[in-house]
């Protein structure tokens, strides 16, 4: 990678009470001492685990409660609202629970490509005067307009320009109508009824049509085969054990029927009334029969038309993985591909998983992206951020690209954004864990930072130039061309920011020299340069602490007549590891 | 995404309400079980709603989605993208797809797409569960569109998991998801239950293993399993793909020098999307020879060489071997590999068949497909074997392999016309088999001496006629009258569904799973708590009357992990 951007990754605090990394080598998973050395652990930030439990400060929220930061991982999420990202419909959580997570509308990506798709006619547009008033009719296509992917080309078209969710679910491709399973419940029916005849009236009112008949060979796709074996198993279940259905339904007791009505008789009758029908039947289940119940045989020679088409229409007809992945069934080539229904998106409530206070609430309403409630760790931590302390040399291609061996120092700078003073102090284990140790020290690990007061404030303040130069000092120093840092010293402070100098000496990349030189894990596993190992990151662990306003949080408006109370303050502490990366260590 | 149609009220109902409200063949009025799961027998679908959600978790996937749908909603891998760290964009980078080598070095070869490997001593439990926890948030969030209310899991593992694996699952799930219990089944017997069959030989060719387990009755008799799986596949592939790129390298270097070339040359991700593209099994040599399949008839070997040639011009039509190009662009400079269709099957020969290894040469947990499942037939009682080679089910990523399950059928009913089911095989035996019958009669003759034999005993008992049973007979004619004959004897495949809508399926029609684990208890114990009876009695599981509420309503003093515990 050309550039590289300095970042700092906060740890949320949850991560100690995730389970612990173990493997079953260890003679004792948790033994009392490993449990006691957790405090004196440095936090490593190569380790695999670690991935999941740092993140940018942007994704982090604070519970104002608990004060303590929250992560994706310790917070509750509750839905407020699901809607298409596409055509931005609120869809009610009903249907979501009966049609599935997808737009029910005409909104379609492109299978090939994943853009959104278009609703086109196949009649060409009218030209002329007065054309833009003219409605196209006739059948209707599904385009893509990034690849010119067109359902017409796995021969699907549409007799309406809208609800082509719906039609399209009608339709295989190649335009053969879908056997739905309100069909095949139907044919199920008819089958299982043969000798009642008489136009049955559906249990939706609806007069019911004629029933396909269908083959009990037939090669069923998965959702059908699904249908038939519910059905199958759910007659079997019935029939196999009417008297036991208790088992079987849930919380129902089953009451309406018969067979337990009998079963509840026999209880006093010495099980006389239990009739001999159903205990004879009450038989094993028996298996699926045909494809009518679900049952699908493999013939042998099913699979040949597959590799015969391979073979001549070769690579570029198979569909790739991540086309496939995007498919709800599996298809193996690209004329079996459907245009994929947008995936709806959600609205989410956050809460604390400790208190339960929500900590983020967007507003409900689909295109507003204001919120109602978010409590950021933005705006609750002081922000990091990182850079060189030297200017950038002549012939050096990016400040943030440090030799081995030869010290860099860097600026971290901290900004508060509370209105209290802030005391920080910042530690830094003397070599970074991994197999690269670099050597930190960080020239002064404890500081204060001043309030974020409003800017006017200090404005006014200004007044008294002798404080602020005062505290300009040590920048006035460095301008002067003393590229020193002083240990112990601040580098430069501001109204709510202060900036602190961190020397690195980067390790060397490469491999070679003698062993006595490597650290211990270099040894043990050698090897090349693994993937980001040339970055210099640098595990931090950060402790905050700060007066506060104790009434501040609790009662907010409500204490205005005890100001008195209000000033007792409170002092409130947080402390978190934090890994940043400061550049990358230039290879030899 | 459910493909019913129509407006949304009415669908729920089409969804809820029972398929068949006449079940045909009962004669007695009779209402049918409502699969509905509401506690107080509410018919409103919409106030139905504790949906329990089904986790099916595989060495590379997690599978996830509701009770009820046909297929999951949520297929989510455990690919090296997936585990960045949150915020971190840098897949978006131009170039970064060149960068591939610099990614995988110090990993084994699809090392880092694995949610687990085998071997558990280089596994790190804790690291297997934060990604868990993240696919499982993933899934929630992005496919089920669920939140985090807590809700009833029914997780479907492969029968064999390792106890620490199963406990660190469980652990995660527990304690990051909150659900009030975890139901567990296990996917070789809810294969079973979504091909429709009450017994079966499941065929799962997966990632790291091919696992044949033979579930007779819904329940699992005996496992077999080999390491020629998909993995070995792909790994036969890149050195196809490999030796195509640089035939130089494959030339200078050898065994795993090559191999390791070789991973620098083609990317992971390619290869295996060459795998699931192409790549196709070749048909037994019986059926090249355009042999109708019948039954057990036992057929000649032939050399391998020819067969392929062979099928090609079978299906091809075409004298000349047809090429299918490769576009490859992982390599340093992008390429098109011309390759004979003929040379995308040999990577299934040598990892699923190990073809032109002498079955001598393997080792036990190597053994070619064909014939662990011929093994593991062998292994079972007659009427066990019967029902089972009636019935194989073939899951798992590797079934679809096109034409794998013609070739494995035809390779067993080969070895089956060969070698009968007689465990013992060899050289000797074919010789002792083939002077056999003289043998028998020159023996019967030397020590016919003094022994009288009656006339009524000259045949062995076993191959005399049986008496005709009459009471057994009316009971089969009973028996028939109800239950269809049942299908056994010759070998067929059926297709199956897989674990998932297995699972699907029986949470849907409510049945109860062997082992539920209740969330309090498993918090209190750990897998320590778990009563260790494998084998739950079945007169405890069908007396479940009006008393069985309460014991599902978590008051259970014992519990148990069932296969697992």
């Amino acid at each position: 990678m050309s550039t590289f951007m300095p970042y700092a990754y906060f740890q949320c605090p949850c991560t100690d009470s995730f389970p612990q990394s173990r493997n079953l080598g260890d003679e004792s998973p948790v033994s009392v001492s490993s449990s006691f050395d957790q405090d004196d652990r440095t936090f490593d930030p190569r380790a695999p685990r670690a991935n999941y439990s740092l993140y940018p400060l942007e994704h982090l929220l604070y519970c104002e409660d608990c004060h303590q930061i929250r992560c994706p991982r310790c917070v509750l999420d509750e839905i407020v609202t699901w809607y298409c990202p596409n055509c931005l419909f609120e869809v009610p959580s009903s249907t979501v629970k009966s049609e599935g997570n997808r737009c029910t509308r005409s909104c379609f990506q492109c299978p090939i490509c994943i853009a959104p798709l278009s609703v086109s006619s196949v009649e060409p547009h009218p030209e002329g005067l007065g054309a833009e008033n003219l409605t196209v009719g006739g059948p209707y296509v599904l385009n893509c307009a990034h690849c010119y992917w067109s359902s017409k080309e796995i021969g699907i078209q549409f007799d309406k320009p809208n609800g082509i969710f719906a039609q399209l679910a009608k339709i295989k491709n190649g335009g053969e109508p879908i056997i739905t399973a309100r069909e095949r419940r139907k044919d199920r029916e008819e089958r299982n009824r043969d000798t009642s005849a008489g136009p049955a009236v559906d249990e939706d009112g609806v007069q019911e049509e004629r029933a396909a008949n269908l083959d009990p060979n037939e090669i069923l796709d998965a959702e059908s085969q699904f249908s038939n074996l519910k059905a199958f198993y759910q007659s079997q279940l019935a029939e196999a054990s009417p008297t036991s259905a208790l088992t079987f339904s849930g919380g129902d007791y089953g009451y309406g029927s018969p067979g337990a009505l009998s079963r509840i008789m026999g209880l006093y009758t010495g099980g006389s009334f239990a009739d001999k029908k159903s205990k004879s039947k009450k038989g094993m289940m028996r298996e699926a029969q045909d494809a009518l119940e679900g049952l699908q045989i493999v013939s042998p020679t099913s699979e040949d038309e597959i590799i015969n088409r391979l073979q001549t229409e070769g690579w570029d007809s198979t569909a790739s993985t991540v086309q496939k992945d995007e498919q709800s069934t599996y298809t193996r080539f690209i004329n079996d591909l459907r245009p994929i229904a947008h995936l709806l998106r959600t609205k989410r409530a956050k809460r604390c998983k400790t208190c339960r206070h929500i900590l983020s609430k967007p507003e409900p309403k689909v295109q507003t992206t204001r919120f109602r409630i978010r409590l950021v760790a933005l705006n609750c931590i002081p922000s990091i951020s990182i850079n060189p302390l030297s200017p950038l040399l002549p012939g050096q291609k990016s400040a943030f690209l440090v030799t081995p061996l030869k010290p860099t120092q860097f600026l971290l700078t901290f900004t508060n954004p509370l209105f209290e003073i802030v005391k920080v102090n910042i530690a830094t284990p003397a070599q970074t864990p991994g197999r690269f140790a670099n050597k930190v020290t960080v020239l002064c690990p404890q500081f204060e930072i001043g309030a974020n007061t409003d800017a006017w404030e200090e404005a006014l303040r200004e007044g008294s130039k002798g404080i602020e130069r005062e505290k300009r000092r040590t920048k006035a120093e460095a301008t002067e061309g003393q590229h020193q840092a002083e240990a112990g010293k601040v580098w430069e402070r501001g109204r709510n920011w202060v900036s602190v100098v961190v020397e690195v000496v980067p390790a060397s990349l490469s491999f070679e020299g003698p062993d006595f030189m490597k650290s211990e894990e270099m040894l043990r596993d050698g090897g090349a340069l693994r993937e980001d190992e040339d970055v210099l990151e640098i595990p931090v662990f950060v402790r905050v602490d700060w007066e506060a306003d104790a009434a501040h949080d609790e009662s907010g408006g409500l204490s205005g007549g005890g100001r008195g109370e209000s000033e007792v303050r409170e002092k409130r502490e947080l402390a978190y590891w934090c890994v940043l990366g400061v550049g990358r260590i230039a290879q030899d | 995404m459910s493909a019913t149609t129509g407006p949304s009220h009415r669908n729920v109902v089409s969804i809820r309400s029972p398929p068949s409200t006449n079940t045909g063949v009962l004669t007695s009025p009779h209402t049918p079980l409502r699969g509905i799961s509401s506690a107080f027998g509410s018919p409103s679908a919409l106030r139905a709603e504790e949906d329990n959600v089904i986790i099916e978790l595989g060495s590379r996937y997690l599978r996830a989605g509701f009770a009820g749908d046909s297929l999951p909603k949520a297929v989510v891998d455990f690919g090296p993208e997936a585990q960045r760290r949150a915020g971190d964009y840098r897949r978006w980078n131009v170039g970064y797809s060149k960068e591939w080598r610099k990614r995988t070095r110090g990993n084994d070869w699809g090392e880092r797409h694995e949610l687990w490997e085998p071997d558990l001593r280089n596994v790190d439990l804790g690291l297997v569960g934060d990604k868990i926890d993240r696919a499982m948030r993933d899934a929630f969030a992005n496919h089920l569109l669920i939140d985090s209310r807590p809700r009833r899991f029914t997780l479907i593992l492969p029968s064999a998991l390792p106890l620490p694996l199963l406990s660190t699952i469980l652990d995660t799930l527990f304690t990051n998801f909150q659900p009030p219990t975890i139901s567990l089944l296990s996917s070789s017997a809810l294969s079973t239950i979504s091909a429709g069959l009450r017994s079966a030989l499941v065929v799962d060719i997966g990632w790291r293993e091919t696992v044949v387990s033979t579930i007779y009755e819904y329940r699992e008799v005996q496992c077999t399993r080999s390491t020629r799986a998909t993995k070995l596949l792909g790994e036969e592939m890149l050195k196809v793909l490999g030796q195509l790129v640089s035939p130089r390298s494959a030339q200078d270097l050898q065994g795993p020098e090559a191999t390791a070339a070789f991973r620098d040359l083609v990317s992971f991700e390619e290869c295996e999307d060459v795998v699931t593209r192409v790549a196709w099994c070749k048909p037994s040599e019986r059926a090249q020879k355009n042999a109708p399949s019948q039954g057990l008839t036992p057929v000649k070997e032939e050399d391998e060489f020819r067969s392929s040639m062979r099928s090609l011009k079978i299906w091809g039509g075409t004298e000349v071997e047809a090429h299918v190009s490769l576009p490859i662009k992982s390599t340093k400079a992008p390429k098109t590999l011309q390759i004979p269709f003929s040379k995308l099957a040999e990577p299934c020969e040598t990892a699923l068949f190990a073809t032109g290894v002498s079955e001598s040469d393997l080792d036990d947990e190597e053994t070619p497909l064909h014939l662990l499942i011929y093994r593991g037939l062998m292994k079972l009682p007659t009427d066990v074997r019967s029902i089972c080679m009636a019935r194989i089910v073939f899951v798992g990523g590797g079934a679809k392999l096109p034409g794998l399950k013609a070739r494995v059928l035809d390779e067993l009913a080969t070895l089956v016309g060969k070698r009968g089911w007689d465990p013992v095989q060899g050289k000797a035996m074919e010789v002792f088999r083939e002077n056999s019958n003289s043998r028998k009669t020159r023996i019967r003759n030397s020590e016919g001496g003094p022994l009288k034999i009656s006339p009524d005993q000259r045949t062995p008992a076993s191959l005399q006629e049986i008496d005709p049973d009459p009471i057994e007979e009316g009971l089969r004619r009973e028996a028939r009258k109800h239950n269809p004959p049942v299908e056994a004897g010759n070998l067929r495949a059926i297709d199956s569904l897989g674990a998932w809508s297995g699972g699907s399926l029986l949470s849907h029609l409510k049945v109860p799973a062997v082992s539920v684990i209740d969330r309090e208890q498993w918090l209190q114990h750990g897998a320590l708590g778990a009563s260790k009876t494998v084998e739950v009695s079945v007169s405890s599981r069908q007396s479940m009357g009006p008393g069985a509420f309460k014991a599902g309503a978590g008051e259970r003093s014992s519990w148990t992990l069932g296969l697992w515990g």
